[in-house]
């Protein structure tokens, strides 16, 4: 029973050591980004209008040119938000944005940001940006790269706008960041 | 177990209830430290496992957001756990997040690869795996290492109170068990005391009491019932023995009768023979009396008396011519001669009678003389006087004296000196003239020409030994045991009691009366001895 359990102990640290590795090593800033995206499910509700019924499917969706959709579709793949089935779609335009729960905004549309946020500060959509200052100008999560890592912050007041409750347990990894609401 | 044996019931008691006692309390003490032990045990997992679960909520955006330094600062709130030596979150992958060291972060703090959920006590730790979940789904596992030094204190704790409650709880069963065991080793010292009394004193009377129904009680009632035994069968056997003392007592009375009887018969048989002997004496002096007086009747008869007369008759008719007559007469020319004849008979019967007479006069005064010693010795039996028995010995012989001068008995005579002695003088004489009187009638059976009789008397070594040996018949030795039974004899006429009783009167003096002998034809030799006072003791 010893020996057993020290060659589970020793496989275990061989294995633990191995993974750790390789996820450093192979998780790229848009898979951690995706996976972020994902985890916003859990910590943020949205207001019972946003959605037509109990199992209508979680939409994110993704503006502007990014290598965020690929790495996206490989961690929603199999994925569901308690009943609901999580969809992605691309927008172009800010026509249909209305339609989705979360928003990402590539830091390719900088320019465009604040018409979009525009659009979508009163709507219940949880905007996410990776535009240093997306925060400030009204987005509610922004993507910060801190020393290679992905950090977070929050704008409360956009959140309560748009009517969105972010759990304390996101803020409590999130820096919130005083800015206007639009 | 052997030095157990030795104990008095009493310690053995103590000793017995002291142990069991202390086993029951090691053993209760030993199960109560270890309920608490595991209660504690169980509690601290418990507690632990809810801190975890507290902390590991607080964990799940860190690990959804990869937020080591939030998870750190989470972790931090295990702080107020002083017992929590370690903590740290891994990740869904199984990798360390963030890490809690008690008093700061510590280079070489290792973790162990995260395990399922649940807990082990392992390396004095508390190891505590809880998974971390996100609804419903595991993202992470916290680990919680809580040390057990609150537990060992603890039992320390337990363990001392635990020695103070049975180190009191012994006092008291010392106590308790010291008086309460007097209801066992009581009865029963008092009955080991009832025995000892009865065996050191041999006093059966005593009986021990009886203070339980138990089997004690039933102990000490056979133990009773036995001295009841005891005591009736000692009193059976004192009665049998006052009983046979009693016929003991009654035999001994008709034997002291009989054995009176036979010496008064003795006694009388003694004078009996000194009777006989000296009427056969006296007979044989009367025989030489009658002779000398028939002697002298002859004499007398045949005197020449009458032939005096009738000189005188024949002077008286010739007183006229008495010259003629001489002268001229035939007759009377022989009557000077004649007268010279009878003048010489009458001389010679003259001496011859009182030869006789004088014969007479002697033996008279031998029977007086026999008579005066039987009156003598005749006397009442008892009487003690200071006499030598040399002259008894020369007694018993002069009375004996006629029949051995008549069986030609050579007698020899060796006495030695001897003091006077105080002695009832008439059975000595008794003895030895029976003595004497057997020896002469030894030698007179054997026939032989020598017949010879030694007396002696010896005084030796506090004792004077008269000694009567003859060179007679003797003794067969088949004989010699049975000689001085009542009632063996070798005579005709005997009675067999003589010896018998000599000795017995030897005996009863403090002396002794043996015989020695060859054999038939080899003579005998009796030794009457008896004490003599030595110039030490003269009073003996």
């Amino acid at each position: 029973m010893a020996l057993v359990l020290r060659w589970s102990f020793c496989l275990g640290l061989w294995c633990g050591v191995g993974l750790s590795g390789r996820a450093e090593g192979n998780l790229s800033e848009y898979q951690v980004k995706a996976l972020f995206l994902l985890n916003f499910t859990k910590y943020v509700d949205w207001p019972p209008t946003a959605f037509v019924g109990s199992n209508t499917p979680v939409i994110i969706g993704l503006y502007g040119e990014t290598k965020l959709g690929g790495a996206l579709k490989n961690v929603v793949a199999g994925k569901s938000v308690g009943s609901r089935t999580i969809v992605i779609r691309q927008f172009e335009s800010t026509d249909d944005v209305s339609q989705c729960h979360i928003l990402f905004i590539s830091d390719s549309e900088a320019s465009r940001t604040r018409g979009i946020l525009d659009k979508t500060s009163a709507l219940p959509i949880l905007t996410v940006g990776e535009d240093p200052v997306f925060a400030q100008s009204g987005g509610i999560i922004n993507f910060m790269l801190k020393n290679g890592n992905v950090r977070l912050e929050v704008n409360l007041a956009a959140a309560k706008k748009a009517g969105l409750t972010i759990s304390s347990r996101l803020l409590a990894v999130a820096d919130t960041v005083k800015g206007k609401a639009n | 177990m052997r030095f157990l044996k030795n104990l008095s019931i009493r310690r053995k008691q103590t000793l017995i209830i002291m142990l069991t006692s202390t086993i029951t309390l090691l053993l209760v003490v030993l199960a109560f430290v270890g309920v608490e032990a595991f209660n504690f045990r169980g509690q601290l997992t418990e507690e632990m496992s809810t801190m975890a679960q507290v902390v590991s909520v607080n964990c799940t955006a860190a690990l959804d957001f990869t937020d080591a330094k939030a998870a750190e600062e989470t972790l931090g709130a295990l702080r107020v756990e002083a017992a929590i030596a370690s903590a740290c979150v891994y990740n869904e992958q199984g990798e360390v997040l963030a890490v809690y060291q008690r008093g700061g972060k510590s280079k070489n703090a290792q973790y162990p690869p995260v395990q399922p959920s649940g807990h082990q006590f392992r390396n004095h730790q508390l190891w505590i795996f809880q998974p971390i979940t996100m609804q419903g789904k595991e993202i992470g596992t916290i680990y919680v290492a809580c040390d057990l030094f609150e537990l060992n204190d603890q039992l320390k704790r337990f363990a001392l109170i635990a020695a103070l409650v049975l180190g009191l709880s012994l006092l008291i069963a010392f106590f308790l068990s010291m008086r309460m065991q007097r209801v066992i080793s009581g009865p029963i010292l008092q009955l080991a005391h009832a025995v000892r009394t009865v065996t050191l004193e041999k006093n059966y009377s005593v009986r021990a009491t009886k203070q339980s129904n138990d089997e004690l009680g039933q102990l000490v009632d056979g133990f009773n019932e036995m001295l009841v035994q005891i005591q009736a069968r000692d009193l059976a056997l004192q009665t049998a023995r006052d009983n046979l003392e009693k016929r003991v007592a009654e035999r001994t009375q008709e034997l002291e009768n009989i054995h009176r009887q036979l010496v008064e018969a003795s006694r009388r048989g003694g004078m009996a023979e000194i009777a006989t002997n000296v009427l056969h004496n006296v007979g044989n002096v009367l025989n030489s009396v009658n002779i000398s007086t028939g002697i002298i009747v002859d004499r007398v008869k045949k005197s020449k008396t009458s032939g005096l007369a009738r000189v005188v008759d024949l002077l008286g008719q010739h007183a006229h011519d008495l010259g003629e007559f001489i002268t001229r007469d035939s007759r009377g020319k022989h009557l000077p001669a004649h007268l010279a004849d009878l003048a010489q008979c009458l001389t010679a019967d003259q001496e011859a009678m009182v030869s006789e007479l004088d014969s007479l006069r002697r033996n008279v005064e031998h029977i007086k003389e026999i008579v005066a010693m039987q009156q003598n010795y005749a006397t009442v039996g008892g009487v003690k006087e200071m006499i030598n028995v040399v002259d008894l010995m020369e007694d018993s012989m002069r009375i004996n004296n006629s029949a051995l001068s008549r069986h030609g008995v050579e007698v020899i005579r060796e006495f030695e000196k001897v003091p006077a002695m105080n002695v009832e003088k008439h059975k000595i004489l008794q003895i030895l003239v029976n003595l004497i009187r057997n020896a002469k009638y030894a030698c007179g059976e054997s026939g032989r020409p020598d017949k010879r009789m030694t007396l002696r008397v010896v005084n030796g070594d506090g004792r004077v030994k008269m000694s009567v040996m003859d060179n007679g018949i003797g003794i067969p030795p088949e004989n010699l045991t049975r000689i001085f039974n009542h009632g063996f004899t070798t005579r005709k006429n005997g009675h067999g009691f003589g010896l018998h009783s000599g000795a017995l009167a030897a005996k009863a003096m403090g002396g002794s009366l043996t015989v020695l002998s060859g054999g038939a034809g080899q003579g005998a030799a009796f030794t009457l001895e008896l004490p003599c006072p030595t110039p030490e003791n003269p009073h003996e």
